[in-house]
Protein backbone atom coordinates (compact mmCIF):
# COMPACT_ATOMS: atom_id res chain seq x y z
CA UNK A 1 0.00 0.00 0.00
CA UNK A 2 1.13 3.42 -0.66
CA UNK A 3 -0.18 6.93 -0.43
CA UNK A 4 -0.48 9.19 -3.14
CA UNK A 5 -1.94 12.97 -2.67
CA UNK A 6 -3.36 12.04 0.51
CA UNK A 7 -5.09 8.97 -0.68
CA UNK A 8 -4.37 5.44 0.36
CA UNK A 9 -4.17 3.08 -1.97
CA UNK A 10 -3.64 -0.99 -1.18
CA UNK A 11 -3.32 -3.39 -4.03
CA UNK A 12 -4.95 -7.05 -3.23
CA UNK A 13 -4.00 -10.12 -4.41
CA UNK A 14 -6.73 -12.09 -2.17
CA UNK A 15 -5.71 -15.21 -0.54
CA UNK A 16 -4.23 -18.95 -1.36
CA UNK A 17 -7.19 -20.36 -2.98
CA UNK A 18 -9.21 -17.30 -3.68
CA UNK A 19 -7.18 -15.42 -5.58
CA UNK A 20 -8.56 -11.78 -6.45
CA UNK A 21 -6.87 -9.49 -7.72
CA UNK A 22 -7.62 -6.04 -6.74
CA UNK A 23 -6.71 -1.97 -5.84
CA UNK A 24 -8.37 0.07 -4.15
CA UNK A 25 -8.33 3.45 -3.43
CA UNK A 26 -9.00 5.27 -0.11
CA UNK A 27 -9.85 8.61 0.46
CA UNK A 28 -8.44 10.47 3.63
CA UNK A 29 -11.95 11.05 5.53
CA UNK A 30 -12.24 7.27 5.29
CA UNK A 31 -9.25 6.64 7.31
CA UNK A 32 -10.37 8.87 10.23
CA UNK A 33 -12.16 5.92 12.13
CA UNK A 34 -12.02 2.29 12.36
CA UNK A 35 -14.09 0.21 11.02
CA UNK A 36 -15.34 -1.22 7.23
CA UNK A 37 -14.85 1.36 5.17
CA UNK A 38 -15.83 1.63 1.51
CA UNK A 39 -13.14 2.58 -1.01
CA UNK A 40 -13.86 5.24 -3.57
CA UNK A 41 -12.36 3.84 -6.02
CA UNK A 42 -11.77 -0.18 -7.35
CA UNK A 43 -9.55 -0.96 -9.63
CA UNK A 44 -10.70 -5.13 -11.22
CA UNK A 45 -8.05 -6.41 -14.11
CA UNK A 46 -9.22 -6.60 -17.92
CA UNK A 47 -9.40 -9.65 -20.25
CA UNK A 48 -5.64 -9.38 -20.80
CA UNK A 49 -5.31 -10.28 -16.72
CA UNK A 50 -3.81 -6.86 -16.41
CA UNK A 51 -3.34 -7.38 -12.53
CA UNK A 52 -1.87 -10.51 -11.55
CA UNK A 53 -0.75 -10.76 -8.22
CA UNK A 54 -0.41 -7.47 -7.45
CA UNK A 55 1.72 -6.19 -4.68
CA UNK A 56 4.16 -3.55 -5.03
CA UNK A 57 3.00 -0.13 -6.59
CA UNK A 58 4.32 3.39 -7.43
CA UNK A 59 3.33 6.43 -8.69
CA UNK A 60 5.46 8.55 -11.55
CA UNK A 61 5.34 12.30 -11.86
CA UNK A 62 2.80 12.26 -14.32
CA UNK A 63 0.47 10.26 -11.51
CA UNK A 64 0.51 7.58 -13.74
CA UNK A 65 -0.24 4.25 -11.74
CA UNK A 66 2.67 1.55 -12.16
CA UNK A 67 2.22 -2.10 -10.49
CA UNK A 68 4.22 -4.92 -9.78
CA UNK A 69 2.51 -7.88 -11.02
CA UNK A 70 4.40 -10.72 -8.97
CA UNK A 71 2.90 -13.69 -10.67
CA UNK A 72 3.17 -12.76 -14.36
CA UNK A 73 6.23 -11.33 -13.86
CA UNK A 74 5.58 -7.84 -15.37
CA UNK A 75 5.39 -4.13 -14.67
CA UNK A 76 2.49 -2.49 -15.61
CA UNK A 77 1.61 1.32 -15.65
CA UNK A 78 -2.24 2.77 -15.95
CA UNK A 79 -2.55 6.06 -17.10
CA UNK A 80 -3.54 8.60 -14.59
CA UNK A 81 -6.98 9.40 -15.99
CA UNK A 82 -7.73 5.79 -16.49
CA UNK A 83 -7.91 4.95 -12.24
CA UNK A 84 -10.17 8.44 -11.39
CA UNK A 85 -13.21 6.32 -11.26
CA UNK A 86 -13.68 2.38 -10.72
CA UNK A 87 -13.39 -0.41 -13.57
CA UNK A 88 -11.40 -2.76 -15.74
CA UNK A 89 -7.55 -1.71 -15.94
CA UNK A 90 -5.75 -1.79 -19.04
CA UNK A 91 -2.25 -0.97 -19.14
CA UNK A 92 -0.62 1.98 -21.50
CA UNK A 93 3.08 0.08 -21.12
CA UNK A 94 3.88 -3.84 -20.29
CA UNK A 95 7.20 -4.00 -19.24
CA UNK A 96 8.28 -7.90 -18.85
CA UNK A 97 10.92 -10.29 -18.17
CA UNK A 98 14.29 -10.91 -19.97
CA UNK A 99 16.20 -13.10 -18.50
CA UNK A 100 15.15 -12.93 -15.00
CA UNK A 101 14.80 -9.19 -14.93
CA UNK A 102 11.60 -9.53 -13.23
CA UNK A 103 11.07 -12.73 -11.33
CA UNK A 104 8.35 -12.11 -9.15
CA UNK A 105 8.70 -8.72 -8.67
CA UNK A 106 7.26 -7.07 -5.30
CA UNK A 107 8.46 -3.59 -4.85
CA UNK A 108 8.65 -0.67 -7.17
CA UNK A 109 10.12 2.61 -6.37
CA UNK A 110 10.94 5.89 -8.25
CA UNK A 111 14.09 8.23 -8.22
CA UNK A 112 13.91 11.96 -8.60
CA UNK A 113 14.81 11.36 -12.30
CA UNK A 114 11.81 8.93 -12.76
CA UNK A 115 13.94 5.72 -13.26
CA UNK A 116 12.04 2.67 -11.79
CA UNK A 117 13.90 0.30 -9.08
CA UNK A 118 11.95 -3.04 -8.56
CA UNK A 119 12.89 -5.73 -6.34
CA UNK A 120 12.26 -9.26 -7.32
CA UNK A 121 12.06 -11.66 -4.67
CA UNK A 122 12.72 -14.53 -7.06
CA UNK A 123 15.82 -14.06 -7.39
CA UNK A 124 16.78 -11.80 -4.69
CA UNK A 125 17.78 -8.84 -7.36
CA UNK A 126 17.13 -5.25 -7.75
CA UNK A 127 16.14 -4.35 -11.40
CA UNK A 128 16.62 -0.79 -12.64
CA UNK A 129 15.40 0.73 -15.57
CA UNK A 130 16.32 3.94 -16.95
CA UNK A 131 13.25 6.33 -18.01
CA UNK A 132 13.82 5.78 -21.26
CA UNK A 133 13.07 1.82 -20.68
CA UNK A 134 9.51 2.50 -19.58
CA UNK A 135 7.79 5.04 -22.21
CA UNK A 136 6.93 2.00 -24.25
CA UNK A 137 6.22 -1.70 -23.58
CA UNK A 138 8.87 -4.07 -24.05
CA UNK A 139 11.11 -6.52 -22.37
CA UNK A 140 14.10 -4.16 -21.78
CA UNK A 141 17.47 -5.29 -20.12
CA UNK A 142 17.90 -3.54 -17.08
CA UNK A 143 20.09 -0.59 -16.77
CA UNK A 144 21.11 -2.48 -13.39
CA UNK A 145 20.75 -5.42 -11.74
CA UNK A 146 21.84 -5.56 -8.10
CA UNK A 147 22.65 -8.48 -6.53
CA UNK A 148 23.96 -8.98 -3.05
CA UNK A 149 24.56 -11.85 -0.43
CA UNK A 150 22.29 -9.26 1.83
CA UNK A 151 19.16 -10.01 0.18
CA UNK A 152 17.15 -12.80 0.72
CA UNK A 153 13.63 -11.68 -0.22
CA UNK A 154 13.88 -8.05 -1.10
CA UNK A 155 10.48 -6.24 -0.83
CA UNK A 156 9.74 -3.00 -0.60
CA UNK A 157 11.77 -0.89 -1.60
CA UNK A 158 12.34 3.26 -1.17
CA UNK A 159 14.54 6.01 -2.54
CA UNK A 160 15.93 8.13 0.50
CA UNK A 161 18.76 10.11 2.02
CA UNK A 162 21.98 8.83 2.79
CA UNK A 163 23.29 7.91 6.05
CA UNK A 164 26.61 8.75 6.37
CA UNK B 1 15.91 -2.62 -31.06
CA UNK B 2 19.55 -2.71 -32.30
CA UNK B 3 21.09 -0.98 -35.09
CA UNK B 4 22.16 -2.38 -38.30
CA UNK B 5 25.81 -2.47 -38.65
CA UNK B 6 27.00 -0.55 -42.01
CA UNK B 7 29.78 0.98 -43.15
CA UNK B 8 30.32 5.22 -42.07
CA UNK B 9 27.26 5.30 -40.03
CA UNK B 10 28.54 2.38 -37.83
CA UNK B 11 30.82 4.35 -35.96
CA UNK B 12 28.39 7.01 -35.45
CA UNK B 13 26.02 4.75 -33.85
CA UNK B 14 28.00 2.95 -31.78
CA UNK B 15 29.58 6.00 -30.58
CA UNK B 16 26.00 7.11 -29.45
CA UNK B 17 25.20 3.75 -27.89
CA UNK B 18 28.44 3.83 -25.93
CA UNK B 19 27.68 7.51 -24.84
CA UNK B 20 24.18 6.32 -24.40
CA UNK B 21 25.44 3.40 -22.02
CA UNK B 22 27.90 5.86 -19.73
CA UNK B 23 24.99 8.32 -19.42
CA UNK B 24 22.65 5.67 -18.43
CA UNK B 25 25.12 3.86 -15.95
CA UNK B 26 26.91 7.50 -14.46
CA UNK B 27 23.33 9.66 -14.03
CA UNK B 28 20.83 6.96 -13.43
CA UNK B 29 20.01 6.89 -9.48
CA UNK B 30 22.74 9.00 -8.62
CA UNK B 31 21.66 11.60 -6.22
CA UNK B 32 19.68 8.88 -3.78
CA UNK B 33 20.56 5.80 -1.67
CA UNK B 34 18.19 2.99 -2.13
CA UNK B 35 16.90 1.50 0.75
CA UNK B 36 15.54 -2.30 1.14
CA UNK B 37 13.66 -4.25 3.42
CA UNK B 38 14.32 -7.96 3.17
CA UNK B 39 10.91 -10.28 4.65
CA UNK B 40 13.38 -12.74 4.55
CA UNK B 41 16.58 -11.53 6.50
CA UNK B 42 13.93 -9.18 8.63
CA UNK B 43 16.81 -6.37 7.22
CA UNK B 44 17.12 -3.27 6.35
CA UNK B 45 19.82 -2.27 3.96
CA UNK B 46 21.04 0.35 2.64
CA UNK B 47 22.70 0.80 -0.68
CA UNK B 48 24.57 4.05 -1.54
CA UNK B 49 24.15 5.88 -4.75
CA UNK B 50 27.47 5.27 -6.34
CA UNK B 51 26.32 1.12 -5.67
CA UNK B 52 23.05 1.53 -7.60
CA UNK B 53 24.29 3.52 -10.40
CA UNK B 54 27.38 1.35 -11.15
CA UNK B 55 25.22 -0.62 -14.10
CA UNK B 56 25.38 -4.33 -15.53
CA UNK B 57 25.12 -7.28 -13.17
CA UNK B 58 27.17 -6.76 -9.79
CA UNK B 59 27.29 -8.04 -6.26
CA UNK B 60 27.33 -5.62 -4.10
CA UNK B 61 27.67 -4.85 -0.20
CA UNK B 62 25.14 -2.90 1.74
CA UNK B 63 26.51 0.44 3.27
CA UNK B 64 24.19 0.10 6.17
CA UNK B 65 22.40 -2.99 7.26
CA UNK B 66 20.02 -2.88 10.37
CA UNK B 67 20.79 -6.29 11.80
CA UNK B 68 19.10 -5.29 15.15
CA UNK B 69 15.89 -5.82 13.41
CA UNK B 70 16.39 -9.48 12.58
CA UNK B 71 16.66 -10.65 16.58
CA UNK B 72 14.95 -7.34 17.77
CA UNK B 73 12.00 -9.44 18.69
CA UNK B 74 10.93 -13.01 17.93
CA UNK B 75 7.61 -12.32 17.96
CA UNK B 76 7.91 -9.33 15.33
CA UNK B 77 7.41 -10.50 11.60
CA UNK B 78 10.05 -9.60 9.52
CA UNK B 79 10.08 -5.66 8.65
CA UNK B 80 8.78 -6.24 4.75
CA UNK B 81 6.72 -2.60 4.33
CA UNK B 82 8.00 0.81 5.64
CA UNK B 83 8.49 4.66 4.42
CA UNK B 84 10.28 6.99 5.30
CA UNK B 85 8.55 10.11 6.57
CA UNK B 86 7.12 12.52 4.36
CA UNK B 87 8.45 15.63 6.07
CA UNK B 88 11.36 14.15 8.44
CA UNK B 89 13.97 12.91 6.48
CA UNK B 90 16.26 11.05 9.08
CA UNK B 91 19.10 11.67 10.11
CA UNK B 92 20.18 9.08 11.39
CA UNK B 93 20.30 4.87 10.99
CA UNK B 94 18.27 5.13 14.37
CA UNK B 95 15.68 7.88 13.52
CA UNK B 96 15.12 5.51 10.06
CA UNK B 97 14.52 2.50 12.68
CA UNK B 98 12.37 4.61 14.44
CA UNK B 99 10.08 5.77 11.78
CA UNK B 100 9.74 2.58 10.74
CA UNK B 101 8.22 1.22 14.32
CA UNK B 102 5.51 4.15 14.20
CA UNK B 103 4.44 2.86 11.00
CA UNK B 104 4.38 -0.51 12.04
Amino acid sequence: MIFHAGDLWVSSSGSEGNQVFKIFKFLPSSLKTSGFQTAAVTLTPDGSNSLDGPIGMAFDAKGNLWVANGFANTIVEFAAKSIKKSGSLTPVVTIGSNGGSLDSPVGLAFDNSGNLAVSNRGNNTIAFFHKSQLAASGSPTPSALLQSAALSSPFQIVFGPSIK
Amino acid sequence: MKPTLSSRPTLVMLTLALINVVSLSATAFAAQALWVADAFKGTVVEFLSAQVAAGGNHNQTPHLTNASATTSSSSRPPRSSWAFRPTVPPTSFSETLSSMDRLG
